[in-house]
């Protein structure tokens, strides 16, 4: 508002924006999105045609999984977010950013850390958290880099030029102080080594901080600073300001309030203790409010103005974004509710609903900012309007067959697994008639996917003609705007002018907020001893089964497996005995997964003989005739690293399983005991002896300890 | 101790807690944006995204 206020012509300072740095981060956006979206449509493939997976360790579902996830929320919707929060925060404060050098620190440190992400990941260097896979010295690298953007955002707010912090910029300063605490609290691991770690959280707490994280990763990357986009890029677009202001501040004090709580629906009907499941449905439903409040704000501003939004792609894209955003988080708090999720939870509605935000909210907002900065950036005009048209229509057809086919094969395949006929047994015992029934959808997901990428396809064609054509050796704009200090406060709004314009109250405030919630739902559940009734009948791992359970991690097993059954009488007919806390003290980390693509593991130890799991991990046709399961010939080439287990388990024992020294001592001997035992049964059935050292070996020895401690699949007790 | 407290203590007076400071939280800020005379404030802070500087030529 300087301009309102009388001033003198040479109190005005000149000063001019780092678009350069914007400029990289557009097009790194540009460029992962097409990597994270192109292995997003290759797996969906996968899933409906096994044999994509291509018999090869690094293009196998459980590792590229991963990749998909983190290339999606870091690579491109984080490229994407950094390129709108130094375009919008420079101009919104008046000022250039703080230090050009830490920014380009923040690029190139960012674009390293995702080179070796799409490196450790598919060679299955993995903690095996849910969009927190990358090993403890990445995670190191994420939090430096993290902190050297933040220092420079707030560096850059001290610098500025206009009093008022602009509610975008809260959003932005929300995310930057969620996201290193979230980030850090969710990693912390103890190193085995250079590329292996395991979880200071075991499992029902790691569970429970995981999917704090995760929900939050959710709301503090994939909303909050989009919602700070939505209040920048919408108003400059349409070129009328937000709706209501008042509803922006509203929105945002109770968004970051309520959204830090609601986690715990990820983990409904787990052995996480009730009250916390109570208090997460309960927030998640209250989530409902503010973010309707903020999706209403943004449709709003584009009042009276559809006309424009029916022609200009940049506002269709915008409006697109906010309905999505509108319908994601209708969809959320619904999936929420106990009794809905107990149908939804494992199943394809949730992925489908995950992507109705990703690309609905995500792709749809940065289609629209990239069309709208890059012409601004390089002072040229869009190279075609109408591609634009095109790849607009063709990411929302492609959405909507996504969405709608996971609906259906979420609804069917939730319905198939708890239908039970007259006498009381399951309609559908074999897991694989429910995933036989769904594949036609997985082929419908598949194709409305590569509709979505060829409409990126399009908009980097766009962007590089844009660039192209745009004319070469413009002069870089100035700008003048007066310091801050010849901008006085006004008298008659003094206290609370003074407080929306100190970021640091405002910074602590923010940080308090989110703070209450995390606290009261994390703490007391970490620091309580009585938390977990434990169980003298729970043992830790032998040594073989910790070299089988790490490849199981390794390998992503827990992106298609659950190991959780729920104290429901179609999963105690299913899979036995629904799982009991006690039972996961020692799993570091919980492998509860979130989707069941194959069936819950929890009980399976067992249930098969030896030989079954032998052939099964070679071929899964060969024992279940219609898997859609990858192949797994090198487990029977790989030789298990017997040496690392002694360190493995003096880190476990560390961190309090009670390994005895001689245990520990002799980790590799006893595991190549166990293997030979194991080896003998397999023998019986004609497999060479000289698969005694191979990974399969470990991996059996690991599946058929899972749940057998409290009597395994068998014991069929009353339901909890 | 600590962890001995902690396990005693009764949950649901903690989550109501919570709830009080929001729904406090909640009304101060409902309050304070729509307290008098401000209308014209929010609308201008509203413009901020519009003023980039003046534009050096």
């Amino acid at each position: 508002m300087s301009t309102e206020v009388a001033y003198d012509e040479k109190d005005l300072e000149t000063f001019s924006y780092d678009d350069e740095l914007t400029k990289l981060f557009v097009i790194a956006t540009v460029i992962w999105g097409v990597v994270a979206l192109f292995l997003g449509v290759w797996i969906a493939f996968e899933l409906a045609n096994w044999k994509l997976n291509l018999d090869l360790p690094w293009f196998t579902f459980g590792r590229l999984r991963p990749l998909h996830t983190n290339a999606a929320i870091f690579a491109f919707t984080g490229n994407a977010i950094f390129a709108g929060v130094y375009y919008s925060t420079q101009r919104l404060l008046k000022t250039r950013l703080a230090s050009d050098l830490l920014g380009r620190i923040h690029f190139w440190g960012w674009q390293i850390i995702i080179v070796l992400a799409a490196i450790t990941l598919p060679l299955g260097i993995s903690s095996a958290k849910e969009y927190a896979e990358l090993e403890w010295p990445i995670d190191i690298l994420v939090a430096i880099v993290w902190v050297i953007f933040g220092v420079n955002f707030f560096l850059t707010i001290k610098k500025r030029r206009e009093r008022h912090i602009y509610v975008a910029i809260w959003f932005y300063i929300a995310t930057i102080i969620t996201v290193a605490v979230l980030y850090v609290v969710n990693n912390l691991a103890i190193p085995v080594g250079l590329m292996k770690s395991y979880s200071v959280f075991a499992g029902v707490q790691d569970a429970l901080v995981q999917w704090w994280y995760g929900h939050n990763a959710v709301a503090f990357f994939l909303t909050t600073p989009f919602l700070g986009l939505m209040y920048y890029f919408i108003p400059k677009a349409i070129n009328r300001p937000v709706y209501s202001y008042r509803l922006s501040i509203i929105h945002f004090w109770s968004l970051i309030f309520v959204y830090i709580w609601a986690g715990p629906h990820h983990l409904l009907y787990s052995t996480l203790p009730e009250w916390v499941q109570t208090v997460g449905v309960a927030f998640s439903i209250a989530l409902w409010a503010p973010s309707w409040g903020g999706m209403i704000n943004g449709l709003l501003t584009l009042r009276g103005a559809w006309d424009r939004v029916r022609k200009e792609p940049i506002l269709k894209f915008m409006a697109t974004s906010v309905t999505f955003y509108g319908m994601a988080t209708f969809e959320g708090p619904l999936l929420s509710i106990k009794s809905v999720n107990s149908l939804a939870h494992f199943t394809d509605w949730i992925v489908g609903h995950v992507h109705s935000g990703t690309i609905g909210w995500n792709y749809m907002l940065i289609s629209g900012m990239l069309y709208y900065m890059v012409p601004k950036l390089w002072k040229t005009k869009l190279y075609s309007d109408s591609l634009a048209n095109i790849q607009f229509w063709a990411a929302t057809i492609g959405l909507l067959l996504y969405m709608m086919s996971m609906w259906v094969a979420g609804i069917t395949q939730g319905l198939m697994w708890r239908a039970i006929d007259n006498t009381g047994k399951l309609v559908y015992p074999n897991f694989v008639e429910t995933v036989i029934k769904i594949v036609p959808m997985y082929w419908v997901r598949a194709f409305g996917g590569t509709l979505v990428l060829i409409g990126f396809v399009l908009l980097v064609y766009n962007v590089y003609k844009t660039i192209k054509l745009a004319p070469k050796q413009v002069e870089e704009e100035t700008f003048k705007a007066l310091p801050l200090s010849m901008n006085p406060l006004d008298t008659d709004h003094g206290k609370h002018r003074k407080l929306e314009g100190i970021p640091l109250v405002f910074s602590v405030l923010a940080f308090l907020a989110i703070i209450v919630g995390s606290v009261i739902e994390l703490v007391p559940s970490l620091v309580s001893n009585q938390f977990i009734v434990k169980d003298a009948r729970v043992k830790p791992y032998t040594s073989l089964e910790i070299a089988g359970r790490d490849i199981y991690v390794k390998e992503g097993c827990y992106t298609c497996h659950s190991q959780l059954v729920r104290p429901m009488v179609a999963e105690k007919l299913r899979y036995g005995k629904a799982s009991n806390a006690a039972e996961y003290v020692y799993d570091r980390p919980f492998q509860w997964g979130s989707r069941r693509i194959g069936p819950d593991l929890h009980r399976v130890g067992k249930k098969y003989s030896d030989m079954w799991h032998y052939r099964h991990m070679m071929d899964p046709r060969s024992v279940t005739p219609g898997s859609i399961m990858p192949n797994y010939p090198w487990l029977y080439k790989n030789k298990v690293k017997f040496k690392q287990l002694t360190k493995k388990l003096a880190v476990l024992s560390a961190l309090g399983a009670p390994y005895t020294d001689q245990q520990i001592d002799q980790a590799a001997i006893e595991a190549k005991a166990q293997a030979d035992k194991v080896m003998r049964s397999l023998m019986g059935d004609g497999v060479p002896a000289n698969m005694v050292d191979k990974e399969i070996i470990a991996l059996i020895a690991y599946l058929q300890r899972l749940g057998t401690d409290m009597g395994g699949s068998d014991e069929i007790t009353s339901v909890e | 101790m600590k962890s001995q407290v902690l396990s005693n203590f009764a949950w649901t007076d903690l989550t109501v807690l919570a709830f009080v400071i929001f729904l406090s939280f909640f009304c101060f800020v409902v309050i304070w944006t729509f307290r008098k005379h401000s209308k014209k404030h929010y609308e201008e802070i509203g413009t901020i995204v519009f003023d980039e500087g003046i534009k050096d030529e």
